[in-house]
């Protein structure tokens, strides 16, 4: 899976409005379109949806696995760039990682709606994931075995 | 204390290779800082974690015992002669709590004549002492009781010998020309 992307910043944002404005116009130098053809950070495309979902699916299996609610969650992980996510779809992701940190524990926010996408709310919404995605390792790394230790030791 | 719901404990300073921090302490209880400490080893075997799917899954199991149920391994069954002229000896190896003994020979006997469907012995350990009743399905336990036996059906000692005498009664009418096959089953 790619690496969740949590750091947008307005910077990110300004630079993907300028280089879709040169794009437009025509104006694009070759180097600059390499670097908008290779998904800028400060737009929002079917690789992100693509990526929450497949992070969302993996951190429900993990929470399933070490004893959670099974959350059976609905994921759709081969979004296309000529598919355009409806606000039901954008609800339903947003509702899964709800779900993933209702049923575990993370420490930022899961925003309350994706209507108007801005780069925070795509940073919480990943930063959400992340959190769980440390937490349940951070857990893991925790567990002693059996024979390790034995009762009121520790 | 009872513990309802069994969560893990959730660490907020683990390093990325997994190492957890621990905080150390002199013998007067003042700070001698953080380690973090990780196992050092490539286990041979990975072993169980202790945690909550372990608790959880002991839970389910003793959630889901159901005491009405007999194990496979609490039951004996077998087949066996019974004598038209001598008796015989069935070792359980084991005090059972119920013998039961049927054979399709009750049925046809028994049956031929009052209509009955199946008959069996069933002796149940009452303090240790069993004793044989008779019992028909169809009919009461005095159809049945009317037969008397030479000899009782009796369990006996720590190994569980059922001793089953011949085919003979004293009173009734039942006889058998030849050694019937019979089926025990015994329950722990």
């Amino acid at each position: 899976m790619d690496d969740l992307i949590y750091d947008r910043t307005q910077e990110d944002v300004d630079r993907a409005i300028e280089l879709n404005d040169k794009y437009s116009r025509g104006t694009i130098t070759a180097q600059e379109l390499v670097e908008w053809d290779n998904g800028l950070k400060g737009t929002y495309n079917y690789t992100d949806i693509n990526r929450i979902e497949q992070w969302s699916q993996y951190i429900a299996q993990q929470l399933y696995t070490y004893g959670y609610l099974n959350l059976n969650i609905t994921v759709k992980t081969n979004w296309i760039m000529s598919e355009f996510p409806t606000s039901l779809e954008m609800k339903r992701i947003r509702d899964n990682v709800q779900k993933l940190k209702n049923a575990f524990i993370s420490f930022t926010q899961v925003p309350s709606n994706l209507e108007k996408m801005t780069y925070q709310k795509a940073n919480d919404l990943e930063k959400v994931i992340n959190e769980l995605n440390t937490l349940i390792n951070n857990m893991i790394a925790s567990f002693y075995y059996s024979n390790e230790v034995y009762s009121g030791e520790v | 204390m009872k513990v309802n719901n069994v969560v893990d404990r959730v660490p907020t300073e683990v390093l990325s290779n997994g190492a957890v921090r621990w905080e150390q302490f002199d013998s007067s209880g003042n700070s001698l800082g953080y380690v973090y400490m990780k196992r050092a080893d490539e286990p041979a075997v990975a072993g169980t974690p202790i945690n909550k799917v372990l608790f959880d899954s002991i839970k389910t199991d003793l959630t889901n015992l159901d005491y009405n149920k007999v194990s496979t391994s609490d039951i004996v069954r077998g087949t066996f002669a019974w004598k038209k002229d001598s008796s015989t000896t069935l070792t359980l190896n084991f005090v059972p709590s119920l013998v039961i003994i049927n054979s399709d020979w009750f049925e046809s006997t028994l049956g031929q004549t009052e209509g009955s469907s199946i008959s069996a012995f069933i002796m149940s350990n009452v303090g240790n002492v069993f004793k044989a009743h008779t019992y028909n399905s169809s009919y009461s336990l005095e159809y049945l009781s009317s037969y008397t036996y030479k000899e009782p059906i009796t369990v006996s000692g720590a190994r569980g010998i059922i001793h089953i005498p011949a085919l003979e009664v004293v009173t009734g009418s039942v006889y058998s020309l030849s050694d019937i096959s019979a089926n025990y089953i015994a329950f722990k």
